[in-house]
């Protein structure tokens, strides 16, 4: 294509194109970004073109926040779930929790009453818990806030599992 | 607006068009294979919990113009078919068997596993789906792979010259991602006033381990981390299209994002920036690392290296260009063989 002269120009006018659509897609600023959002999006979604490249930006989180969920089983025991340590869950727990997507967090204690069985006890009951403590700036004088807690989500498994 | 143009074409066709040898984007496919394999190992654990309709998102978030193929085929059984297909693509991809159609379903695949779920999508996922595209749209298999082994066996170990749009696109979206973000982070205050890697390196959920109070707490030495992570940000990208600066521009990416994965987790990213560094490397120069790797397997005691060795054409000889180079110009200078 790249060959004759026609297929340079075409393919110029679709390099324009497709650099132009992501570099508006990248721009943060509101005026542009509502302007033309609508425009490229068709194109940038449909492409699988649409990116994001917001790892601590704009700014890192000043709380650590961490979910864990307590399991109650039939018999009357409990365990302590914690999330494996990869960014998928951590990206999971935090989105849901920290944007509050209660619509989640039901399917989310589901799974996890599902797959932690615990040598065959059924979980009757499952506590989302998340765990923060907020962090102070660098400098002389900073200090370490505690830990708090809370419940944030309580699921009952019913009879016959979800 | 005519003369404007007649005077910048020359310029642009070079840049984009002009055929250059293909060892760089088989090195740049190679490297991405194996991380693509990568990154479907770690994905293999949470397929289910992450992608089926048993998982903690029973149905796909659908926004305007995204598409799924998890969603018209949202099976388990579907979910393990696609995941499969693309751990061989990732295959084809690396060894560079039907490179296009690998690197097709590679596309297609990542894109229905990312519009499936949202919310865990991170850095490296868009950057190993984008580099998916642009590889296929490239001639991904011209060298260094079964493809050329099958077509050209005389001709293995020539690197026949094509149009460099697509890594040009490669190396494109790196500049982008790194304007991007620092754009993004001067939106908040932390990057401004020197204390974003204090936080980054305190946030529990992210680190890899604890680092030393007295490092985090230090606030020259956060201020000092945190500037020199937006500086060298912005060189890669800028400075990276400066020939004599990309090699210390480079460096510096290679140590920041060296410095990111050993202490935060973050997927696949720093790994996957490295691909895109790749494609930085001047084509003469990966040509005669590939043809020195041609010494060495030819010294191999193993007799299949030997026999990949022994492939042609013979020592010394030049591949022709795919077509005859255009004429130049007024005013147009040689092309400049070692430009990316």
């Amino acid at each position: 294509m790249e060959a004759s002269r026609g297929g340079r120009r075409l393919l110029s006018v679709l390099l324009v194109a497709t650099l132009a659509a992501v570099v508006v897609w990248n721009v943060p600023e509101p005026p542009v970004r509502a302007l033309a959002r609508p425009v490229v999006e068709p194109f940038v979604n449909t492409a699988g073109l649409d990116q994001r490249w917001n790892l601590f930006a704009p700014d890192p989180p000043r709380r650590t926040t961490e979910v864990v969920a307590r399991i109650e089983y039939a018999d009357g025991g409990l365990t302590l779930w914690e999330p494996p340590r990869n960014d998928r869950w951590r990206k999971w727990l935090g989105t849901i929790t920290n944007e509050a997507i209660t619509a989640y967090w039901a399917p989310t204690a589901a799974w996890i009453a599902d797959h932690h069985g615990d040598g065959g006890r059924q979980a009757v009951r499952v506590d989302l818990i998340q765990r923060w403590r907020d962090l102070s700036p660098p400098g002389p004088g900073a200090v370490e806030e505690p830990w708090q807690q809370s419940v944030f989500f309580t699921y009952v498994v019913p009879t016959g599992g979800r | 607006m005519h003369e404007q143009w007649a005077r910048l074409a020359p310029g642009w066709n070079r840049f984009w068009f002009d055929p250059v040898p293909t060892s760089t984007l088989a090195l740049v496919r190679i490297a991405y294979g194996l991380v693509l394999l990568a990154w479907c190992g770690f994905m293999s654990f949470d397929l289910v919990a992450f992608f089926s309709g048993s998982g903690v998102l029973p149905e796909r978030l659908a926004l305007p113009w995204t598409w799924s193929l998890l969603e018209a085929f949202p099976s388990d059984l579907a979910l393990f078919i696609l995941f499969a297909l693309l751990v061989v693509a990732a295959a084809c991809v690396l060894v560079g068997w039907h490179t296009r159609l690998a690197a097709v379903v590679a596309f297609v695949a990542l894109v229905s596993f990312e519009r499936r779920n949202l919310v865990v999508l991170n850095g490296a996922d868009i950057l190993l789906r984008l580099f998916a595209l642009y590889l296929a749209l490239a001639p991904a298999g011209a060298s260094f792979s079964l493809d050329r082994w099958r077509h050209h066996r005389d001709r293995f170990w020539e690197f026949p010259a094509r149009s460099p749009w697509p890594l040009r696109l490669v190396q494109l979206q790196l500049s982008v991602l790194y304007l991007s973000t620092v754009w993004l982070k001067l939106q908040g205050t932390t990057w401004r006033d020197g204390t974003a890697v204090s936080y980054a390196w305190r946030v529990a959920e992210v680190i890899r381990f604890d680092l030393p109070a007295w490092l985090t707490s230090s606030a020259p030495v956060m201020a000092l981390a945190t500037y020199l992570t937006l500086a060298v940000e912005v060189a890669l990208a800028v400075l990276i299209w400066n020939r004599r600066a990309r090699p210390w521009v480079i460096a510096a990416g290679v140590a920041l994002h060296l410095s990111v994965l050993a202490t935060i987790r973050v997927g696949l990213f720093s790994v996957t920036v490295f691909v895109g560094y790749l494609a930085f490397t001047p084509p003469e120069t990966m040509s005669r690392w590939l043809l020195a790797l041609r010494g060495v397997l030819q010294r191999s005691p193993w007799a299949p290296l030997r026999r990949v060795a022994s492939a042609g054409p013979p020592h010394g000889h030049q591949p022709e260009l795919p077509w005859p180079e255009p004429h130049p110009g007024p005013g147009v200078r040689p092309r400049a063989a070692s430009v990316p």
